[in-house]
């Protein structure tokens, strides 16, 4: 049974993937009607709302390689729409988390804070070096998609790291919180500890984000978890909230620009959002494991195309 | 382990969820609403649908200079048009952290959490800077 639900999926998303590599002959792109293209990036977003949360991977950091690569639309169009969707996605999950004490505004401040005031330079740098050569900014994206296939691979979690007290910063920013384990029923109190370390790793993390369009969780979770100390489910919980303020910033430079089209963002946001609820509902019905290093395999092929693009081929 | 206020949720964590809860409901109706009148055909857009092809592959300079959209907060003036009035919902999804934020500025003040104050007071000019389109960079 768990086998036959593994196939179904992997054969879902290659039948999913194929048509939009076939149709990544970009120079056919007027054979097409007008509502074509967007009708296949509803589609597409649909599955990587599925397949992301599946994976427990965001949508945006799908999205962004997968559009660029394999669509006709410019970076710039699809970096914008990249973080509305991270936006969205994340403003949607953040009051249920926040509501649950998993996601902390005290941790959330800080870091996001840091991120995005980087978010802010990130898309101004992203957009000055997509108006010199859009290839430029395709070939550092396929390098790091690929750089955060290895980061996902490798990237250690802790459920309940141990954290060394007498952190200045942590003590000065009272950043700390109590949540409920569902599964035991207990109460658990924690904190952070490395906070000058974490809040100098989150100038990155803002930076990727404006630069690519891309959510940056694959970054926050081990930071915060890693690097920090959170208990993981805090970690990811406050991952999403920060990432809703750390696009924010970096949202209104691309809106402001010119660089949102509502006829890309839309669909991608409705898309990812509708396959969101769907995935969540798969979740305890799959092996998240399985599906994850398919994913994970789908971005690398992304990141790949995306270095292939910006080489011209 | 101890239970110092470093172990407290700060009591705003539920109105923070909250205002984020009903307004990410109200961005997203109206942003849906915005985007149903425009591929409904009701709002005639800038560029027709037809056309949009021959666009979205565009550079972004090039696309602004010859589909003649709007830039910063022009598109206020055009929102009667199709492909601009999602531009709406796309602002308040991008403003609710902003409100949030605002309230808890609010908040903290009242409670004389001057620390988180300061934190939050940075982050909201940092969101108005970037809403204002005041930064400009040439190339």
């Amino acid at each position: 049974m768990k086998q036959s639900i593994k196939v179904k999926f992997i054969l879902t998303i290659y039948s999913f993937f194929t048509p939009t590599l076939i149709f990544s002959a970009t120079d056919e792109v007027f054979t097409m009607p007008w509502w074509g293209w967007p009708a296949a990036l509803f589609f597409t977003t649909f599955f990587i709302g599925i397949f992301g949360v599946l994976a427990g991977i965001g949508g945006g950091v799908l999205f962004v390689p997968l559009a660029s690569s394999f669509f006709p639309f410019h970076i710039d169009f699809v970096r914008g729409t990249g973080l509305f969707i991270a936006l969205g996605s994340s403003l949607a999950a953040a009051p249920h988390l926040l509501g649950k004490n998993l996601a902390s505004i005290k941790l959330a401040l800080p870091t996001a804070l840091v991120a995005s005031a980087f978010a802010v330079v990130g898309a101004f740098f992203g957009l000055w070096l997509s108006a010199l050569n859009p290839a430029y900014i395709q070939g550092s994206l396929g390098v790091t998609i690929i750089g955060i296939v290895f980061i996902m691979l490798f990237a250690k979690d802790s459920e309940h790291p141990s954290v060394a007290g007498g952190n200045y910063l942590t003590q000065m920013l009272h950043i700390g919180g109590i949540y409920q384990e569902e599964t035991t029923g207990k109460e658990v109190s924690w904190t952070v500890h490395n906070t000058g370390k974490g809040l100098f790793c989150f100038v990155f993390v803002g930076l990727l984000a404006g630069i690519f369009g891309l959510g940056a969780g694959w970054a926050n979770v081990p930071i915060l978890n890693m690097i920090m100390g959170a208990p993981v489910k805090v970690a990811v919980a406050t991952s999403g909230l920060a990432l809703s303020v750390t696009d924010s910033t970096a949202a209104w430079i691309y809106l402001n620009k010119g660089a949102v089209l509502p006829m890309i963002t839309v669909p991608s946001l409705v898309g990812i959002m509708l396959g969101a609820r769907i995935g969540s509902k798969l979740l305890p019905k799959v092996k998240p494991a399985a599906v994850r290093y398919i994913v994970i395999s789908v971005l690398f092929l992304a990141g790949v195309r995306s270095l292939m693009k910006a080489f011209g081929y | 382990m101890e239970r110092t206020s470093e172990f407290k949720n700060i009591p705003e964590q539920r109105l923070y969820a909250n205002i984020l809860f009903y307004l990410n409901l109200i961005g997203l109706f109206i942003l849906l609403t915005g985007f149903t009148l425009y591929l409904t055909g009701v709002i005639t857009p800038l560029v027709p649908l037809e056309d949009l092809p021959r666009f979205w592959s565009l550079s972004l300079d090039e696309y602004i200079e010859k589909s003649n959209m709007p830039t910063g907060w022009q598109w206020i003036s055009k929102i009667g048009y199709g492909d601009i009035a999602p531009m709406l919902g796309i602002a308040v999804l991008a403003s609710v952290t902003f409100v949030c934020y605002f309230v808890l500025l609010f908040q903290f003040l009242k409670r004389g959490v001057k620390t988180l104050a300061l934190i939050v007071s940075i982050e909201l000019l940092l969101i108005l800077l970037s809403a204002s389109n005041l930064i400009q960079v040439t190339h």
